[in-house]
């Protein structure tokens, strides 16, 4: 069990996921006059539910225009890493960083340290379900990285493994200059920032 | 410190430095009854997306202060005169369902017209259907009249009086309701 994983959530998903419950219309109907946690139970029995309605990501686009960061979360699992398009699942991502929700939340993203062993395989024309960290994403995250080095703000530690697999984004992002930065707060913050992009954890 | 209960507070109206500052001052639990937001509602559509956030958006927005957030949910007597609006009446029971309404209300008098009469009682005799205690709206115009008569009411409806909050009381006004044995509420304004 967990914060959103209660008993009581358990069993809302296990009712919308049971065989009396088929179909996409309770699913639709709940989400729609449901409270957050009949919203979030909703969400998460999409990714348990096998038969569940393509059409239904409806719902995880309306979660994600929300600004609850519960539901936002909820609404990026592996059903929304499936049907999502390429640019809603990136203005998704780009969201969590901007708002906080932790990365690894998010079902098609990989796990840092897997993702980075490798060169970055994916381009922009093919679509993976359980890894679509594309350049065009990571362009996005380094764009928003500088916005925050540019504030003199520090920039989430989600979007260095990203960054990593891309560094042609954050050579075009002109994030690399900002350390000369004639404003010392600005110029501080280009220096944390780009100490953890050049020094993953662990390593 | 206090840890204060606030048992009437349109939060939807209120800044996120009024949750700061109430967080500060001790509140830890709120309830939020249903009521007009100034400029009247003209459908039912918006009276949803309303109740939608009093029990989506503005519990996560106090839980971002430590408050935690309730409602109260009803069709308000202001409103209860417009045609337009009436028709809420018949989504009301999806919401006394939920988890979070701890209420029916605002219910009670603000013209004292038939409407308000109907849409008084119908949702006096719901709070007893749910279970739930009823928050009762006094008017501004014509208070000692309008407490009576929604005292008159609550007699009719046969909802112990102890499960009515009587709100909105001044100096005429709360002898009678102590009476009839309801609770009495002090959420008054600075001039009315």
């Amino acid at each position: 069990l967990s914060d959103l994983w209660r008993t009581d959530m358990a069993a809302r998903v296990l009712l919308l996921t049971g065989p009396r419950s088929r179909g996409p219309e309770p699913m639709l109907r709940l989400y729609r006059h449901g409270t957050t946690d009949e919203r979030l139970a909703v969400l998460l029995a999409l990714d348990i539910a096998e038969d569940a309605d393509a059409s239904l990501v409806a719902l995880n686009q309306e979660a994600l225009r929300s600004n609850d960061t519960r539901l936002i979360a909820a609404a990026l699992g592996t059903f929304a890493a499936r049907w999502l398009g390429a640019e809603e699942f990136r203005q998704a991502v780009l969201k969590c960083a901007f708002c906080g929700v932790p990365f690894r939340q998010i079902a098609g993203l990989p796990d840092p340290k897997d993702a980075e062993q490798g060169e970055s395989e994916y381009g922009e024309s093919e679509h993976c379900e359980s890894d679509r960290a594309d350049a065009a994403l990571a362009g996005m995250l380094a764009t928003f990285a500088r916005e925050r080095v540019a504030a003199g703000r520090d920039v989430p530690d989600d979007v260095w493994p990203v960054l990593r697999r891309f560094p042609g984004a954050v050579a075009e992002s002109g994030l690399l200059a900002e350390p000369s930065a004639p404003d010392p707060l600005r110029a501080a913050a280009a220096r944390r920032a780009l100490d953890s992009y050049h020094r993953p954890e662990g390593r | 410190m206090m840890r204060i209960f606030d048992p009437h507070i349109h939060m939807t109206s209120r800044t996120t430095d009024d949750y700061e500052a109430m967080a500060a001052a001790g509140i830890r639990a709120v309830v939020e009854p249903a009521f007009w937001l100034g400029q009247p509602r003209t459908s039912v559509g918006s009276f949803v997306d309303y109740f939608d956030a009093l029990l989506g958006w503005e519990p996560f927005r106090a839980a971002g202060f430590g408050v935690r957030h309730h409602c109260a949910i009803a069709l308000n007597p202001k409103e209860a005169n417009d045609p337009r609006c009436r028709e809420v009446l018949d989504l009301l029971d999806r919401y006394w369902a939920k988890d979070g309404v701890v209420a029916v209300g605002e219910i009670g008098y603000d013209s004292m017209t038939p409407q308000e009469d109907e849409a008084f009682a119908l949702q006096l005799a719901k709070a007893r259907e749910h279970g739930l205690p009823a928050l009762v709206h006094t008017p501004h115009r014509e208070k000692p009249a309008g407490t009576r008569r929604s005292l008159d009411v609550v007699r009719e409806s046969g909802t112990a009086p102890g499960l009515v909050l009587i709100d909105h009381l001044n100096e005429l006004t709360v002898a009678p309701v102590l009476d009839a044995g309801c609770w009495a509420g002090f959420s008054v304004y600075p001039d009315t």
